[in-house]
């Protein structure tokens, strides 16, 4: 299925493997049933927690299973906690 | 620490010890606390009887990362209820470091003489001043600055102040020479009517801050730095975007009030958006990131340059882009940051100068989108108090009175900032019952329904709005009198050892055995305080409600404002 990414701050495709590489606008295809944090790791290859991702004008969570068509919009990392910083302490 | 008394009507001061009922309280809890105990609620908010009161948090001038916002309080000309204004900038950490746990300015001046307050260890100078009336606020601070040096203190009025405008602010010198603002509410006005132009402030020789355990003190401290830094929102985001990152984050969630709260996107964003803000900084040698007040290790702020490099404005925030921006269809980020800067050089308020033109643009005094002509009715008509600069500078209300308009987006006078209610319910409700008028600082939710700090609560549907506001309005409230910036809530909210460390810093300076539940009593007893203020000066439970144009629909999302009176009325029953 396809769909439309939207990357916003500084964030862009770093998959050298896609055609998208270093674009942060662009159409992907993906099978169906992908959930969200699939496609960050397809884009980012290694992504980063915290990422907010607004899936058709609501933010989603990682576990999100994306739809044929979707537009998905991805922020950096600014969403709420995925480790505590202080779990060693 | 002791409280400083200005008597503006016998133009005496005094110097007083603190009661033990305010020792454990700072910043709103102490703002809130004396206006609630020496206003008369149904006061003239800008006749004698009002008082103007400047307290730094319990944390301010120590190293806690963050705290050294300034709460300023009074009975509001705009809302007519009880007002805390918060402000950054270097003010609250020289009160602190006087040992002065608040000023309290009393009393109207007989005759029409203007006068300016030096404030340093030994007490209050009350001067007469002719040289700077008339002038703005950048004129003040660098004219302050030259005459005592670099490192003193200011906090003053542009000329809508010295009109007692609705919308006037009072503005703070930062430590760049720059301006922050205790914005919202009018406290301007209520600082003119006490014909006071400006205060100074000199910190040489202050009596300092008493940590009865020091070394408590700076382990909680560290902890709560390392918090701050290690979240994605306070460590990362807004120090490279400001807090303007927010307007492509909200555009995508159609949340972004846009037109007077028509639609819920703006086609301008991008031109608005942090992302752009950014390159353009950057490609104008401007500074993305820096603090409003020493020791602030998040740096939201930063300075704007014009097409020729030179400054132009700083604390150049997401809700004064969203307010000129997409709230009044203009996409032009450079006459907005034009508009910023006269604002503050004038000291208005961003927020409720934009709710202003909003209705003017619906009645049809200015085209939609027309930047340029809301910069020439700030410069040429607020700022020269023509009478249609003081309709517009009494804020939006008056304005949709004098010119027949209804469409009005404010509560209890005041604008609703940058977050649709419709779109992001959690902070309607927080617009709705905050006994501040509509404030999206009071009650933060942006974070659960969009970022998904502390949990995530679907912006769209009613379920948990109810809690979550009453929640994060409490959790403010405490923060507010700590004097700690609203950007720590996000580590605090994630992070358990980050709040933790903010009772520790509390018993460790105080020597006292506060628990977590103490904490959270200090904020519900604040607005307990306010609330009660605001009904004793005719408010009541009509003004904790939304304009009735949040009933329309909203596109994207097709959604409406749907929560009951009874409802709203539970919010902070407790
Ligand atoms: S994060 Fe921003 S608002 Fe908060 S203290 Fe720092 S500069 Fe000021």
């Amino acid at each position: 299925m396809r769909i439309e990414i939207k990357l916003y701050g500084h964030l862009k495709c770093l998959n050298e493997k896609l055609d998208c590489l270093n674009k942060n606008r662009f159409c992907l295809e993906a099978a169906q049933g992908t959930i969200l944090s699939e496609i960050h790791k397809m884009i980012f290859v290694n992504p980063a927690d915290n990422l907010v991702s607004i899936v058709d004008g609501h933010a989603q969570k990682p576990d999100y299973s994306i739809e044929h068509d979707c537009s998905i919009s991805i922020f950096p990392p600014m969403g709420g906690r995925t480790h505590n910083p202080f779990e060693k302490i | 620490m002791k409280i400083y008394r200005v008597n503006m009507s016998k133009l005496s001061f005094t110097m007083e010890a603190v009661p033990e009922e305010w020792r454990l309280l700072g910043g709103r809890g102490l703002t809130s606390a004396i206006v609630a105990k020496e206003v008369e609620p149904t006061c003239n908010a800008l006749g004698s009887k009002n008082k103007l009161v400047f307290a730094p948090g319990l944390f301010a001038g120590t190293m806690a990362a963050n705290s050294g916002r300034l709460s300023v309080g009074a009975k509001s000309p705009l809302t007519g209820g009880i007002k805390e204004s918060n402000s950054g900038g270097t003010a609250a950490q020289r009160l602190a470091k006087l040992g002065v746990k608040a000023l309290i300015i009393e009393g109207i001046p007989e005759g029409d003489k203007w006068y300016c307050l030096h404030v340093h260890k030994d007490g209050v100078e009350i001067k007469e001043e002719n040289e700077l009336l008339g002038k703005g606020n950048y004129e003040v601070i660098h004219t302050m600055t030259s005459r005592y040096g670099e490192n003193t203190g200011v906090m003053t009025i542009g000329q809508a102040g010295e009109h007692k405008m609705s919308l006037a602010n009072i503005s703070v010198k930062d430590p760049k020479g720059h301006i922050r603002s205790a914005g919202r509410g009018g406290l301007g006005a209520v600082m003119g009517s006490k014909r006071i132009k400006f205060i100074t402030l000199d910190d040489n020789d202050g009596a300092g801050i008493e940590i009865k355990d020091k070394e408590k003190f700076k382990n909680a401290a560290q902890v709560f730095n390392k918090g701050l830094l290690s979240h994605p929102v306070s460590g990362q985001a807004l120090p490279r975007y400001g807090t303007d990152v927010l307007v492509n984050i909200l555009n995508e969630a159609g949340g972004l009030p846009t037109k007077n709260y028509r639609y819920g996107q703006f086609e301008g964003a991008e031109n608005i958006s942090g992302e752009t803000m950014y390159d353009t900084i950057m490609s104008r040698d401007g500074d993305p990131t820096h603090g409003c007040h020493v020791g602030c290790v998040i740096r939201c702020s930063q300075t704007y340059n014009d097409k020729d490099k030179r400054y132009l404005t700083s604390g150049f925030e997401y809700e004064t882009i969203w307010a000129f921006g997409a709230g009044c269809t203009c996409d032009d980020l450079d006459v907005i940051a034009h508009i910023d800067h006269e604002c503050d050089d004038i000291g208005i308020d961003t927020i409720d100068t934009a709710g202003s033109m909003m209705v003017a643009m619906e009645a049809g005094l200015l085209p939609w989108g027309d930047g340029e002509g809301m910069l020439r009715m700030i410069k040429e008509e607020i700022k020269e108090a023509t009478p249609l600069g003081r309709i517009l500078g009494n804020g939006p209300n008056f304005t949709g009175k004098a010119f027949g308009v209804t469409r009005i987006g404010t509560v209890k006078g005041q604008t609703m900032p940058a977050y649709e209610p419709r779109a992001v319910k959690g902070i309607g409700i927080t617009y709705a019952t905050t006994p501040m008028g509509a404030d999206h600082t009071a009650g933060y939710s942006v974070t659960a329904n969009i970022l998904k700090v502390g949990g995530h609560i679907d912006p769209l549907k009613k379920e948990g709005q109810i809690e979550l506001s009453r929640n994060l309005q409490i959790a403010t409230a405490s923060l507010d009198s700590a004097g700690l910036c609203i950007f720590v809530a996000f580590a605090v909210l994630d992070y358990e050892p980050v709040s933790h460390a903010i009772i520790d810093m509390i018993n460790a300076q105080y020597g006292v055995n506060w628990s977590v539940d103490d904490w959270f009593n200090l904020g519900r007893s604040v607005l307990k305080t306010e609330m009660e203020f605001n009904r004793a000066a005719g408010l009541t439970e009509k003004d904790d409600r939304l304009p009735e144009f949040m009933e329309e629909q909203l596109p994207p999302h097709n959604t409406v404002w749907d929560f009951t009176g009874e409802e709203l009325d539970s919010v902070l029953q407790f």
